[in-house]
């Protein structure tokens, strides 16, 4: 018991200096990230025509991150991949509001690797991710003047659409739902260093998201949101990556 | 006043003087450049990577290719050297994550089929 309690405590003790003496290294990255979910609630929604999906509103993603090298050959850091869609909502009755949605994929990555040459790494990454998806609509006040058509109207003509059986009776300020999960991911990344301290980045993996389309808020209510498949997919990023110090 | 002008003008005249005596004639010697070739270029505190920048493209056109080259390889090196350090612990985490990913894909490929 005596050699063990000796033991651990040069193991911790050899810990600390590896973390003090290493050089701490802060590096950020941009980049892009690509992947298929199956957005069946926007593509395929009978009521409501939404914005006409692409490559860079469905595919794309948007990614940053940084990262803190805590030990020689590990780090540890924050990553956010964004989707965004933008355009306007043709098929309401009367007012046609601009629609906003965007899905959030924020991580905490902890990521070890090795390098195979000097200037070539090999990188393997395990995520917990929050994820965040928010719709947004922005009617005009003047849709109110045709018809009688209220904001609260459009509200419900888009959450009928989604399923949900108009559950709004006054729509305040703050006009956007948003609907949070968890999930986790894992990538295997490659990284060649054109200079010591900036990298191209390429990673593959995997995203799985315990997404739920009842999940979604608004206003303080529970409301139903879009179909869409973002669990078990492939997922694809490339980046540039720059050590500051 | 006018004496108090007069000084100003002559105090900012020496200072800039100062300033400008203080920038070596040659880049590659550059207290930067000198620092990033004993401990690295990452090293080097934030404030001072736009100077190192500077100093080191000065030195590239005055001719000092192989000293920012050997400044590139000590770096490269370093880092080569310093990620094999306590490697078997964390190629375990490694093959972890290579066996999640590979049951993943054939997870993916054998349910699709």
């Amino acid at each position: 018991m005596k050699s063990q309690i000796l033991q651990f405590k040069n193991i911790s003790l050899l810990l600390l200096i590896v973390s003090l003496n290493g050089q701490p290294k802060w590096s950020v990255d941009l980049g892009t990230g690509f992947y298929e979910p199956t957005m069946k609630g926007f593509d395929s929604n009978e009521l409501i025509s939404f914005p006409t999906g692409n490559i860079l509103t469905r595919n794309l993603l948007i990614n940053f991150s940084t990262f803190y090298e805590f030990f020689p050959n590990a780090r540890v850091g924050y990553s956010v991949l964004k989707s965004i869609d933008i355009g306007r909502l043709e098929g309401l009755a009367n007012s046609k509001p601009v629609f906003y949605r965007t899905i959030n994929y924020r991580m905490i990555p902890l990521e070890t690797f090795f390098r195979l040459k000097p200037k070539v790494e090999l990188n393997f990454t395990l995520t917990p991710i929050w994820g965040r998806g928010r719709l947004t609509l922005e009617t005009k006040p003047a849709s109110s003047d045709g018809g009688g058509v209220t904001i609260t109207d459009d509200w419900n003509e888009l959450l009928n659409s989604f399923g949900d059986d108009s559950p709004l009776n006054q729509v305040a300020s703050d006009n956007a739902m948003v609907a949070d999960w968890f999930g986790y991911s894992g990538m295997l990344g490659y990284r060649y260093y054109i200079r010591p301290w900036i990298g191209i980045d390429f990673k593959m993996g995997f995203l799985n998201n315990n997404y739920k389309k009842d999940r979604w808020r608004f206003q303080g209510r529970r409301v139903k949101g879009p179909d869409m498949k973002i669990d078990d997919i492939p997922i694809f990023t490339l980046k540039v990556v720059y050590a500051l110090k | 006043m006018k004496y108090l002008i007069i000084f100003g003008f002559v105090l900012l005249i020496d200072l800039q003087a100062q300033a400008v005596d203080k920038k070596p004639q040659n880049p590659c010697s550059d207290r930067t450049v000198m620092f990033a070739r004993k401990f690295g270029v990452k090293a080097l505190p934030i404030k001072d990577l736009p100077r190192y920048h500077k100093a080191s493209k000065e030195c590239l056109e005055k001719g000092g290719e192989t000293l920012i080259e050997q400044i590139h390889i000590n770096e490269y090196n370093r880092d080569f050297n310093k990620s094999k350090f306590m490697s078997s612990w964390t190629s375990t985490y490694g093959m972890c994550v290579t066996a999640i990913i590979f049951y993943f894909f054939v997870g993916l490929i054998t349910v699709e089929k």
